[in-house]
């Protein structure tokens, strides 16, 4: 044994000395395996003497873990370090490769818990339940950000859905993807006595519920039962902190006697199932006194909803700064029925062609009543016409506006309204805007080009889509902005 | 002018708006007051002084994170790992000069200095396995049985791809 220690102490001095350390390790690493306990923590602690004088090892923990924290969080980052299951939602970054660089590495990655909070699983798969265990016994009780996408293996999943509901007092942002098949499970697990207190922000998509194809799920087995949908709503209203929810689904699934209306803030609602008409949608954001954002569609009758106003006057919503409402149907009784002095984000947008969505009196007068001021506007109205459009940009509550798209065709009219008149690029109207889409441009050769740079630098971001294609003054006027 | 005394006993001047960056030395102007006594820095030595000068007089007047600063107003600066092209070229220097500006900074409590070293850092592990890492760092693996085993769980997922 004495031979042995000796050899070893020699042969670590003269290949540390000659700067190998891979070679060292790997040669170390393999003759550690073969020896008795004492010779292997003797090498071990070579090795991690070794470590300590590397000039790394002079940060302290807590530099450690800024930067560890810095690399899980960085947001700009592109691409996924390598093919990995588990990664952090913010940044799809693995801190798992933290933890096996070096021991001390791993001390430190394993003990840092805000580096496992936000958990993104995609299509998860047998091994994932282990490592989705790992990570959150590593979020120690911080609050959650957790991804579940895909179906992946259904059985697998569904292991993973149980070890995530053990810790479900720490979610705090969830996002769940889940298979119509994994829905009474889910239910199972909810109806266990445990709490969600923690969840502010919800994104809930039954696969399948997007189409029309929940339908016939309800119609190829029998036994399903809707009120799972139901329950599951019911035991995420426990949280009196919940505000924040987008639903894949029906209406009537998820608004009951248990929906926390007083608190939520933002809602956003996809179905092609259901939709709310015009009368409804109204009564619908009257409900949620706290409303910022909204996002929903409007058709022409609800099923099975009643919502309606009972006020014949218009009413305030407060704090409501974001809409996106996209309808089959003329929005103008929305309109007049609301007043939105908070209101920054509009979009308006109509599905497959339908009547004009609203009269410019309308839009005019909520403008005025509303007193807002009004920095993002979409208006996908292919029926909007050039006056309409001009006559709206000229509302004292426009002037504000940032950024406009149009998806109606844009002719000279509206180009030239939009010339600045001024020498040094401020406009008459609009002279904040710094970011313009037009989807269908057909203007003179050179006016869209000549208003572009008229309304520098202010303007910095362009979109413009020819209705056939730039004439030559435009085309290479415009080059430029791609 | 303040005049400073580093590990190695070299003496620097430089203006107090420049040294103010550092809130260490700040509040040590604070407490002495009006004086010609020059201030030591024990911890910092006359080479990574005149980085971390360089760095304070070229953001000299640029405004300081607020002591008060909320939380989540340092979580925003701290979260994007973009280093101006200045910063970039500054941080550019050998590994054993990078780690003792990131000590100085630490020592001498220049935030946004300290976010520039960081950044670097996780930039440099960006993208890299930890072999990679270990070979940019210098380290070796000196991980326990026990350790080896649990990262061979960790990566059993690999296995069934």
């Amino acid at each position: 044994m004495a031979l042995i220690s000796q050899g070893f102490a020699s042969l670590t001095s003269s290949i540390f000395s000659s700067g190998r350390a891979e070679d060292v390790t790997f040669s170390l690493s393999s003759i550690r395996i073969s020896l008795p306990v004492k010779a292997a923590t003797v090498d071990i602690q070579s090795l991690r003497n070794y470590n300590s004088r590397q000039p790394i090892s002079r940060l302290p923990i807590e530099l450690l873990c800024d930067i560890f924290t810095t690399y899980v969080n960085d947001p700009t980052r592109s691409r996924v370090d390598r093919p990995t299951p588990l990664v952090s939602r913010l940044s799809k970054a693995d801190p798992t490769l933290l933890g096996q660089v070096c021991s001390h590495w791993r001390t430190v990655a394993i003990k840092l818990p805000n580096l496992w909070t936000s958990i993104f699983i995609e299509n998860p798969v047998k091994t994932h339940v282990y490592l989705t265990q790992t990570w959150l016994e590593r979020a120690a009780g911080q609050p959650l950000h957790i991804t579940l996408w895909d179906s992946g293996d259904l059985r697998s999943m569904g292991c993973i859905l149980t070890v995530l509901a053990s810790y479900s007092q720490f979610w705090k942002k969830l996002e769940l993807r889940l298979p119509l098949d994994l829905v009474p499970h889910f239910w199972n697990i909810t109806k266990l006595p445990r709490k969600c207190d923690m969840l502010e922000a919800l994104e809930f998509m039954p696969l399948g519920a997007v189409s029309p194809l929940l339908q016939q799920y309800d119609m190829g087995n029998p036994g399903w039962d809707r009120r799972y949908l139901r329950d599951i709503w019911s035991f995420f209203y426990t949280s009196s902190v919940l505000s924040d929810i987008i639903w894949i689904g029906r209406f009537d699934d998820f608004l009951h006697d248990k929906t926390p209306y007083d608190q939520l803030q933002t809602v956003r609602l996809h179905s092609n199932q259901q939709y709310l008409d015009v009368q409804d949608a109204v009564g619908f954001i009257a409900r949620f006194p706290k409303l910022q954002h909204l996002n929903t569609g409007v058709s022409f009758t609800s099923q099975h909803l009643s919502f309606k106003s009972l006020t014949t006057t218009p009413f305030v919503m407060e704090h409501l700064h974001t809409l996106y409402l996209w309808a089959r149907v003329s929005l103008s009784f929305a309109f007049s029925h609301l007043t939105l002095p908070a209101l920054k984000d509009l979009t308006i947008s109509s599905m497959s062609g339908g009547d004009l969505l609203l009269d410019h009196c309308t839009l005019k007068e909520f403008f005025h009543r509303s007193k807002c001021q009004l920095e993002r506007l979409v208006y996908a109205d292919d029926k909007l016409t050039n006056d309409d459009l001009n006559a709206l940009l000229l509302l004292p509550e426009l002037q504000s506006l940032r950024s406009l798209e149009c998806t109606a065709k844009i002719q000279d009219s509206t180009i030239r309204a939009l010339l600045a008149s001024q020498l040094d690029g401020s406009s008459s109207i609009l002279p904040l805007l710094e970011s313009i889409c037009f989807e269908a441009c057909e203007a003179t050769d050179g006016l869209l080009s000549m208003m572009v740079l008229s309304r520098k630098p202010t303007l910095m971001n362009l979109d413009l889509r020819p209705e056939v294609e730039f004439g030559p003054i435009d085309a290479e006027l415009l080059q430029p902005y791609g | 002018m303040v005049l400073l005394v580093t590990s190695d006993n070299e003496q620097f001047n430089a203006d107090k708006d420049v040294v103010e960056r550092s809130v260490l030395i700040k509040n040590m102007l604070e407490d002495v007051g009006e004086s010609d006594q020059p201030i030591p820095l024990p911890n910092v030595s006359s080479s990574v002084l005149k980085k971390v000068l360089e760095y304070c007089e070229h953001h000299r007047g640029e405004p300081l994170p607020s002591a008060d600063a909320d939380q989540s107003q340092d979580e925003t600066r701290k979260r994007t790992t973009d280093i101006s092209e200045w910063d970039q070229k500054f941080i550019t220097v050998d590994q054993e000069m990078l780690f003792e500006i990131i000590l100085a900074a630490n020592y001498l409590d220049i935030k946004s200095l300290l976010d520039v070293g960081c950044k670097t850092v996780a930039n440099m592990i960006k993208g890299k396995t930890p072999e990679e890492i270990r070979k940019l760092f210098n380290i070796v693996n000196d991980f326990t049985p026990e350790e080896e085993a649990q990262i061979k769980k960790e990566n059993e997922w690999a296995e069934d791809r």
